[in-house]
């Protein structure tokens, strides 16, 4: 015969198999498989009580302190969270390599595709942009309007008169000159 | 296209160079021999305090809130008689920023001395200085305020570097290779060219200007009356004709300061060439020297002599003046218009 006994006051016992009872309560577990009762005590906090075999095969589990059980708890449950997040991190790993896997060669033109629409868009977009760069570097040179102002009286300017014959053949060398090293 | 057909366009399409200095601007045009000068300063005057007679024969504007702005050389002699400062739209080799607002002045200005466009379409190379190596004076910002200007009169416009233009007035005979230097007030420009491609350009701050206010300085003097006796007395031969004492000595600081000019300017040269030109130069080629500041009698002369001093980079075939340094960057600018046009 293995016996239940939970110390703990104040909790309403369900355990599958036995009808339910409030502690501190002795029940009779025989019949139930050890783990179920052990996972249901754990599941639902119950950490002060004690299991009795009077079988001698049967280990009996002693009454564990507060300190113990809250520096046990404590301990378990660091591990239980580290071993979830490595749980979880290597889950992710193996979907992105799924992921990565699953591309192949038919999708990498789409990707290219994708790129040089994204670089054409981008030009285009700079292109537009580039007149409105031009217009602001011309608005700090003020405007000009000379419909208000008239100009009268005598031209009193400098003439100075000169020859201007070869005027002319100095000019075609020279755009010959350009035109050929241009070539 | 027949020959009387080509004659009448060629008749209809005017090129033009336009000097625009700090102190003058000058205009040639390639419809005629005249070459006009104007003095690049303008001075605002109260309507009320000069009469219609006064301003018969001069050049002024008048706007519609009744501005009068007296232009050109007349400015001068009314600043005299009212006692007032011109304003120059230029200041150093560059538009001031302090006469910005005078752009619609500056453009009448300059719509006057090209002259008669209607019905014609007009090219327009205008000379703007290079960027300055010992500065910080961008030039963008005035080859832009020109650009604006001559589109609004409605001519055809191209910037053209000042020193270039002397190479195109000047070394025609050796196929546009050579270095045109051109000494200003406020800048020196400097450029080198090789069958008419430019290969170097570049300015400095160092000219006319620097060369009034380092002898002021050092002499404690007003600035205007160092620039007087140098435009007045300046000679660069070694001798000197005057008799008063204080007179000698503002002539023999100009002298050294004359001699410091160059010499800086011939080391930048040289700096700028070994660091900037890849090309090596086979053949010879001249220094052209302009500019108000190189008019005194003995400049070229003082240029070969401290030249002499440097080992150059390149041979240099001669140094000389150029034929006319008031006219020259204008006639080179014209030069290079037409040249453009054949190109077309």
């Amino acid at each position: 015969m293995i016996k239940l006994k939970v110390i703990q006051k104040g909790i309403f016992l369900e355990i599958p198999g036995i009808k339910p009872i409030r502690t501190p309560a002795e029940v009779d577990i025989t019949n139930i498989d050890i783990t179920l009762v052990l996972s249901y005590l754990r599941k639902n906090g119950i950490n002060r009580y004690q299991i009795i075999s009077e079988d001698e095969k049967t280990k009996i589990k002693e009454i564990i302190t507060e300190t113990d059980i809250k520096k046990k708890t404590k301990y378990d449950s660091d591990i239980d969270k580290k071993i979830n997040n490595l749980e979880s991190m290597m889950t992710k790993l193996l979907e992105l390599q799924q992921a990565k896997s699953k591309l192949d060669l038919e999708q990498i033109p789409k990707r290219f595709n994708q790129l040089e629409t994204k670089v054409n868009n981008n030009i285009s977009k700079e292109k537009i942009k580039k007149p409105e760069i031009e217009e602001l570097d011309l608005s700090f040179i003020p405007e000009i309007d000379l419909s208000t102002m008239e100009v009268k009286g005598t031209t009193t300017h400098n003439v100075i008169n000169q020859e201007n014959e070869d005027l002319e053949d100095k000019a075609d060398l020279l755009s010959r000159l350009i035109n050929n090293s241009e070539e | 296209m027949s020959e009387q057909e080509k004659n009448e366009n060629k008749k209809n399409v005017i090129s033009v160079g336009l000097d625009i200095g700090t102190m003058n601007i000058v205009c040639s045009r390639s419809d005629n021999n005249s070459i006009n000068i104007t003095r690049n300063v303008f001075l605002k005057i109260d309507k009320d305090n000069i009469s219609i007679n006064q301003l018969s024969n001069i050049s002024y504007i008048k706007s519609d809130e009744d501005e009068i702005f007296i232009i050109g050389n007349d400015a001068f002699d009314f600043a005299n008689l009212f006692n007032k400062e011109v304003s120059r739209p230029m200041e150093r080799g560059l538009i001031s920023p302090k006469e910005i607002s005078a752009i619609d002045v500056l453009t009448i200005m300059i719509k006057n001395i090209i002259g008669d466009i209607k019905d014609k379409e007009v090219y327009v190379s205008y000379s703007i200085p290079a960027e300055s190596v010992d500065e910080e004076r961008s030039v963008i910002y005035h080859q832009n305020v020109f650009a604006r200007i001559l589109k609004s009169i409605g001519v055809n416009y191209s910037a053209v570097n000042e020193a270039m233009a002397i190479v195109y007035s000047e070394c025609a005979n050796e196929k546009y290779s050579g270095i045109g230097v051109s000494f200003g007030a406020g800048m020196m420009n400097c450029c080198v060219s090789l069958k008419g491609i430019e290969a170097l350009k570049f300015s400095t701050a160092r000219s006319g200007d620097w060369i009034d206010q380092q002898v002021a300085k050092d002499l404690d003097m007003v600035k205007n009356r160092v620039t007087s006796i140098k435009e007045k007395y300046m000679k660069l031969t070694g001798s000197v004709d005057v008799t008063n004492k204080k007179t000698k000595r503002v002539l023999e600081a100009l002298f050294y300061y004359y001699k410091a000019l160059i010499d800086y300017t011939v080391k930048k040269i040289i700096k700028e060439f070994n660091e900037k030109v890849d090309v090596e130069l086979t053949d010879p080629i001249p220094i052209v020297i302009s500019g108000g500041t190189s008019t005194p009698d003995g400049f070229v002369d003082l240029f070969k002599s401290i030249l002499s001093n440097y080992e150059l980079p390149f041979e240099v075939s001669e140094v000389r003046a150029s034929k006319n340094s008031l006219t020259t960057v204008a006639n080179g600018l014209l030069i290079k218009t037409i040249a453009d046009s054949k190109r077309i």
